[in-house]
């Protein structure tokens, strides 16, 4: 097993510059003066927005495709329509919820379960700790693409199988900073005095632990959402996406290739859409971390 | 069934079954109209005309499939493999022309008796195989004893099942008998590609490599040559001309097939000159390559239909009504016009274009499930179908874009559809056990109308897994492999092709185009639908 | 050490054994049935039953994993049920173009994300800093394959610097025909790679400058360029090494997709067809070998991470 030192270090690195100790109280003097998260946090809430009011606002249905094949931008359509004549603004705009859906509740379904498995390694150690971190390993021994496609050939297409799969890839992340976390923290003051006074182990856990690995949760959440909607536009493109009729951005992407070039349009707006989501989720969780100061398990693999 | 007619079997024998003069016996029933479409692109024809053809050059040819799973006529599945590939490696008894009328290859001339059950060929002399070998009737006895082996396994056995007698009387004869007449049995089991089941294969190059390497470096018969150390089974390989053809050696010196999964890559390829040609062409890619001066795109009629089947077992699917709305509800020309760009033929039937023979003009005919859109709803509302939410099953080979367009019109009646993307593994599976409630059904690469018909419209057909079950249609379809009488089947089609549209036994859809594209210095391309012969194909250079 | 070294070598095969396992049940549960698959529409039940019985799929599944694992210990890996060919066939086959193409996004990797994250840690706060930074968070933020198509339309087909597509072999058709081939895909592979390589790169050399015996070489009056050519970057590269090696597994995901782009049939498309086909022993092969290069990809990283840090020893 690779030895946290290791990866330690090589995430103080990650945190960007080296700067002085900084204490958590200054966090949120920092974040303010951290220009990656306010221009994170601006694109993601323009996105967040645009996710649940998208259905309203958007000028025509996902499926009205009467506006004649392939038409360029312009002031009817500010997308171009796609090559069955739908308005892809509209779809892009619709898409940003379900890509935004595929994303997030992947992430929480591997933070849900890496989370749960790398909390009770760390704090029992021992047996139990192996074991996990066997599976995790496991887990972690598969490129995440041929993960997922495994995992969508193994349940078929669709939107709960591509959630599942993206987020069994990316269990080991969460499963393994979590772990460390638990680790370094049960051994700090705070934790060995509440065992010192006879606290339980959930109680350990849940008042002492959990608010306190908040920051480095948030931070990797961050990424796995983003990588959770990359992930779902290359299964889409791989022909394993959420369902051929349903708008995400992956889907426009994949229908917009064989025309790439009559219809620059219908790759180049959700493409943008996708790489501006993902940056945003990236930015964020960057400034994030550096104003926390805390580590990460590497953004990609 | 007993025919109205006197059946003279004879009209199938050789050396030439054309397909005009039977088109002639076809012309009372108005067939005639696509004749005229099958030809080859203007563009192409007229600049070979005017040139002596060159010898030499290597073709790079794009072949659009992830991978080639066998080159062993007979063990090959794969249709458009068989269509576009095999013909180039292994010649047969015998083969199409232009016209898909019948024409010798391997066997020079054959006869059929008059009741339709013995067929005797003779076979041309001095053929051999690509090792150097005599090709002797032996040669079809091996193959067809092969083919039939219940240990080999071939899904092509089923064509040679009603053959009750297999002989070789002297070196250059082959006989066979029928146990009852088959209509289409020297389109489907006997033509040079798709009639692989006869294909004869060199016993002595299996014995030496066994089955499994045969079916990656064959020792064929036909104008090219497998080079066996080019041979990758995802990425391609190189064919080069064989000297010993009977018909002459190609013009071509190589042929290198490069398989391309990818269609935007085959398109790129193409275009930046990595591809002297592409089979087949995509249709959401045709106007960028036709607009392009220096690529040709071939444009013909195919063999294939599509069409809406709903399963009998799934109410409401079993209620004609509903299954009339789905078929009222779709618009087949604003269909194709979306799903290929205009590059389809809109269906009111499963006999394609390409079989001029038997095929009805559409403008000619009163279609009764043809698109009215307001009957559909009234329909819809009479069965109750507004609100149903019936599964669509699809996958690669049907393709996303009819199917979404296909979903998209049926939402204009109510339905809300769930489409099913599915792996070719898993459709298969899904379609054949009958798990749907509806999907995009039909044909492709077919020799004769029978394999588009028989098989799915008959109440035992193997693909009919939906639950087609008419005594009519049993009868007209049995009776069309009882009469050789190409005038005779092309009518029972037809009056079939009533049958099966007032049963909605399928919403006829769309006849794709069968579209090749090549750079404009590869000269020599023949036009044959879904069929590709490289051994006249030149390059001026 | 070579105690150490035992434990992990140990450690790595019960890793890939398991590994071996997980795959060989996992793709027997996932639904759809290879000899169907195989046969084509026009299969009949007896045809498939004999195919069944031909390729031992007729077997308990125990008794097709306990000879399928003393296959394995002989080197037999099995042949593919889709297209006959054996399993190393299609490794030896397909291996050296995602070895080739790893190795070039590699390159291109390391050749941008060296000199630009120098660059980034020399100019710091500078727009210099700021735009090779923002172009790293959009190289990681970018779909490899979207990149892949762009690079395709705008250098292959309107530039014509490039082909589109394929693969040559580089002893059959030489260095030119192999690396042209493999510069386009390997920049599409390349560049998240590259991105998160230059941010390892400057936050390394930043540290580093920032230490004591860096100032100790300025004070004593090397010269800049010598200061961090010969002491910032022997240790700024330390860190970055390791990522190189974890991150090794982005290039082989990458190359997944990429592969198909650009239409080589290296191992990532390889096992895609396979697991489209339900072709298991295929399948069963491809992931073996993946996680075999991974598992011992991390291996020796770790090793050399040991032997370049003195400060890490192992018990």
């Amino acid at each position: 097993m690779r030895d946290a030192s290791i990866a330690a270090d090589i995430q103080t690195l990650a945190a960007g510059d080296l700067q002085p100790p900084r204490s958590r109280s200054r966090f949120w003097t920092r974040l303010r003066s951290e220009r990656k998260v306010l221009i994170g946090l601006v694109l993601l809430g323009a996105f967040a927005i645009l996710a649940i009011i998208g259905p309203w606002i958007s000028p025509y249905g996902p499926d009205d495709n009467d506006f004649g094949l392939l038409m360029e931008p312009s002031w009817r359509h500010p997308m171009g329509t796609d090559s069955y004549g739908r308005d892809l603004f509209s779809r892009v705009l619709i898409g940003t919820r379900v890509s935004f859906s595929v994303g997030l509740l992947a992430a929480l379904l591997a933070l849900a379960i890496g989370g749960l498995a790398g909390m009770i390694a760390g704090f029992y150690g021992g047996k139990i700790d192996s074991v996990i971190m066997r599976f995790v390993e496991l887990l972690w021994s598969f490129p995440v693409i041929v993960l997922a496609v495994g995992m969508v050939a193994f349940f078929g297409a669709g939107f709960r199988n591509v959630v599942v799969a993206i987020a069994v890839a990316y269990i080991d992340d969460f499963a393994r900073i979590i772990r460390a976390e638990v680790l370094s923290l049960r051994e700090q003051d705070f934790s060995l005095a509440a065992r010192a006074i006879g606290a339980r182990d959930r109680r350990i856990l849940s008042r002492h632990l959990l608010p306190n690995m908040v920051a480095p949760i948030i931070v990797q959440f961050t990424f796995a959402v983003g990588l959770g909607i990359l992930t779902e536009s290359t299964l889409t493109y791989l022909g394993l996406g959420v369902n051929p009729s349903t708008p995400t951005w992956g889907l426009a992407l994949n229908e917009g290739r064989d025309f790439i070039r009559q219809a620059w349009w219908i790759s180049v707006f959700p493409g943008l859409a996708i790489v501006t989501t993902v940056l945003a989720l990236n930015l964020f969780g960057d400034g994030l971390r550096d104003a926390l100061d805390v580590r990460s398990v590497s953004e990609s693999r | 069934m007993e025919s109205r007619h006197p059946i003279d079997w004879s009209v199938l024998s050789g050396p030439y079954v054309s397909r005009r003069t039977l088109m002639k016996l076809a012309m009372g029933t108005g067939a005639a109209a696509f004749a005229a479409s099958l030809q080859a692109s203007p563009k192409a024809s007229a600049a070979s005309a005017l040139q002596e053809p060159v010898t030499g050059g290597t073709l790079r040819l794009g072949f659009l499939n992830s991978q080639i799973v066998t080159l062993d006529p007979g063990l090959l599945a794969q249709g458009v493999v068989a269509g576009s590939i095999l013909p180039s490696l292994h010649s047969s008894l015998v083969q199409f022309d232009t016209d898909l009328g019948i024409i010798p290859d391997l066997a020079e001339d054959w006869t059929v008796s008059e009741d339709g059950l013995s067929y005797s060929f003779t076979l041309r002399e001095g053929i051999t195989f690509h090792n150097g070998d005599a090709i002797t009737s032996a040669d079809f006895q091996y193959t067809f004893d092969r083919t039939t082996n219940p240990d080999f396994a071939s899904p092509h056995a089923n064509k040679l099942a009603s053959v009750t007698d297999f002989q070789t009387p002297d070196e250059r004869t082959v006989t066979l008998t029928l146990s009852d007449p088959f209509a289409p049995f020297l389109a489907v089991a006997c033509t040079r590609g798709p009639g692989r089941a006869l294909t004869p294969v060199s016993a002595r190059a299996i014995e030496e490599m066994g089955d499994e390497q045969f079916g990656m470096t064959p020792v064929g018969s036909g104008p090219f040559m497998i080079v066996p150390e080019t041979y990758d089974v995802g990425q391609g390989f190189d064919m080069v001309a064989f000297d010993g053809w009977y018909g002459g050696r190609p013009y071509l010196d190589t042929i290198e097939v490069r398989l391309v999964p990818e269609p935007s890559s085959a398109v790129s390829g193409l275009e930046a000159g990595d591809l002297d040609a592409i089979d087949p062409v995509p249709a959401t890619s045709f106007e960028q390559l036709n607009s392009n001066s220096d690529l040709v795109v071939l444009q013909q009629p195919s063999t294939m239909w599509r069409g809406v089947v709903m399963n009998y077992a799934r109410p409401p699917w079993d209620n004609p009504v509903a299954r009339m709305a789905v078929s009222k509800a779709i618009d087949r020309q604003a269909f194709v016009d979306t799903a290929f760009f205009g590059l389809a033929t809109p269906g009111i039937g499963a006999i394609a274009p390409a079989f001029g023979w038997a095929y009805v003009d559409p403008a000619t005919v009163e279609n009764p499930q043809g698109y009215n859109l307001d009957e559909a709803k009234a329909l819809a509302e009479e069965a109750g179908i507004v609100g149903v939410q019936p599964v669509i099953i699809s996958s690669e080979e049907i393709g996303q874009r009819p199917t979404e367009v296909l979903r998209t019109a049926l939402t204009e009646i109510g339905l809300d559809p769930q489409v099913d993307f599915q792996q070719a593994a898993t459709f298969n599976e899904r379609w054949q056990s009958g798990d749907f409630d509806l999907f995009l059904h039909g044909s492709v690469v077919d020799a004769d109308p029978d394999d588009g018909h028989w098989n799915i419209f008959h109440s035992t057909g193997p693909w009919n897994t939906y639950g087609y079950n008419s005594a009519d249609a049993d009868a007209l379809l049995e009776a069309t492999r009882a009469t050789s009488d190409q005038a005779e089947r092309a009518r029972l089609f037809q009056e079939l092709q009533v049958v099966l549209q007032t049963d909605v036994a399928a919403a006829f859809v769309y006849h794709v185009f069968d579209l090749f594209a090549h750079h404009a210095d590869v000269q020599g391309v023949v036009g044959i639908p879904e069929q590709r012969y490289y051994e006249k194909v030149w390059l001026d250079r | 050490m070579a105690r150490y070294l035992i434990r992990r070598l140990i450690h790595s095969a019960f890793l890939i054994w398991g590994v071996a396992t997980l795959v060989f049940f996992a793709i027997r549960l996932v639904p759809g049935d290879p000899v169907v698959q195989m046969l084509g529409p026009e299969y009949t039940p007896e045809a498939a039953d004999a195919m069944r019985q031909k390729l031992g799929l007729d077997e308990s599944i125990g008794s097709q994993y306990v000879k399928w694992m003393g296959d394995l210990l002989r080197g037999d890996m099995g042949s593919s049920i889709a297209t006959n060919e054996t399993v190393v066939d299609a490794i030896r086959t397909g291996l050296p173009k995602t070895l080739s193409l790893s190795l070039v996004a590699f390159i291109i990797g390391v050749g941008i994300a060296l000199p630009t994250g120098i660059l980034a840690a020399l100019k710091r706060n500078t727009w210099i800093d700021y735009l090779a930074s923002l172009i790293a968070f959009i190289g990681v933020s970018m779909p490899g394959f979207w990149l892949g198509i762009l690079l395709i339309i705008v250098f292959s087909v309107n530039l014509g610097w490039f082909p589109a597509l394929g693969y040559a072999e580089l002893r059959d058709d030489g260095f030119r025909a192999w690396i042209e081939r493999l510069i386009l895909p390997g920049i599409a592979i390349g560049t998240a790679y590259a991105a998160i390589l230059m941010r390892f790169v400057r936050a390394g050399l930043l540290e580093t400058m920032s230490s004591d015996y860096i100032r100790t070489a300025r004070a004593k009056g090397v010269a800049e360029p010598g200061v961090i050519a010969r002491h910032a970057m022997r240790n700024a590269l330390i860190p970055v090494v390791t990522v190189m090696g974890i991150q090794l597994a982005l290039l082989l995901s990458g190359t997944v997709a990429v592969e198909m782009v650009f239409s080589i049939r290296g191992i990532g498309r390889i096992l895609i067809g396979a697991i489209f086909d339900r072709d298991y022993p295929m399948v069963q092969g491809i992931v073996l070998l993946i996680a075999v290069i991974f598992v011992l990809a991390n291996l020796a990283v770790d090793i050399l991470y040991t032997a370049i840090d003195p400060r890490i020893r192992y018990a």
